[in-house]
């Protein structure tokens, strides 16, 4: 996947009303105007939402008229959550690494000190 | 970057944050996070090494890193020092290139915080990544940003599964 389609997934997904579109879009299609109605905002401004969902590939609307249900695909919202689960694993394992490098240190320190102490 | 996007307030849909305590003085784990000599030898997942990693500490100062795969193949991490506050904070904007998603830790376009708290002889390092897009700045004009979109993914994911 690239940083490119990643960027319009996050891009999609950090506004609250648009994740509760995706959300509601879970259980099924749903029209428009059905889609509007929980949220108390104009038809117009869900299809501005709409719009930025569906270039992120987060969704898709039917071609029959005056229907035009939306659909979720799931694929770029898995991708993402692939990108974030190798990132969260770089991380993590680096982490991991440098607490046991850490501790090295501190080990070959303690010996140094050790050393210095010893009579000659 | 404007000064404002460092508002924590603002603090909103499109950033990773993973924590880690050590057990070891914060002098030390700031030695072995900016000195690129030690930086080689723990920087990156399981089983990858260095080959190079230069580090011009300062503000606007370049960071960079070659690392290299179990497989042979080799991931750049380039970065630009934004803020640096000797043994506290650290904040690296990404100069990584879009071909390569994790940036090999610093990725395309985002701004990571790396920060450091002294817990009596022990550190706690708090790795914060930011996404920054076109929309992240009309998304941070309005109010009610308390959920990541992280969060809401594995929500969503759940649902999904």
């Amino acid at each position: 996947m690239s940083a490119d389609s990643l960027s319009l997934t996050f891009a999609a997904l950090a506004d609250p009303t648009r994740r509760a579109i995706l959300a509601r879009l879970v259980s099924g299609e749903i029209s428009v105007g059905d889609l509007a109605e929980p949220f108390h905002i104009s038809a117009p401004a869900v299809t501005k939402h709409l719009k930025v969902l569906e270039r992120a590939g987060l969704i898709t609307r039917g071609r029959q008229a005056q229907w035009r249900p939306c659909k979720l695909e799931a694929t770029p919202l898995q991708e993402a959550a692939t990108f974030i689960e190798q990132y969260r694993q770089h991380w993590e394992q680096s982490l991991d690494r440098l607490d046991g490098y850490l501790k090295q240190l501190q080990a070959q320190e303690k010996k140094n000190v050790r050393k210095k102490k010893q009579p000659v | 970057m404007s000064a404002r996007k460092n508002n924590p307030s603002e603090a909103s849909a499109t950033e990773i944050v993973i924590s880690r305590t050590f057990d070891a003085p914060r002098a030390l784990v700031w030695q072995a996070w900016t000195d690129p000599k030690h930086i080689m030898q723990w920087w990156g997942p399981k089983g990858f090494s260095n080959s190079d990693c230069e580090s011009d500490l300062r503000v606007g100062g370049e960071f960079m890193l070659n690392m290299c795969a179990p497989d042979g193949n080799s991931y750049p991490c380039k970065g630009v020092f934004h803020e640096i506050v000797e043994t506290e904070r650290i904040v690296y904007d990404s100069t990584a290139e879009e071909g390569h998603p994790c940036g090999a830790g610093l990725p395309p376009r985002s701004r990571v915080t790396v920060t450091f708290t002294e817990l009596g002889d022990r550190t706690t390092l708090t790795l914060h990544t930011r996404f920054e897009s076109a929309e992240r700045k009309e998304a941070a004009n309005q109010a009610g940003y308390s959920v990541s979109w992280g969060q809401a993914l594995e929500r969503l994911g759940d649902h999904l599964h």
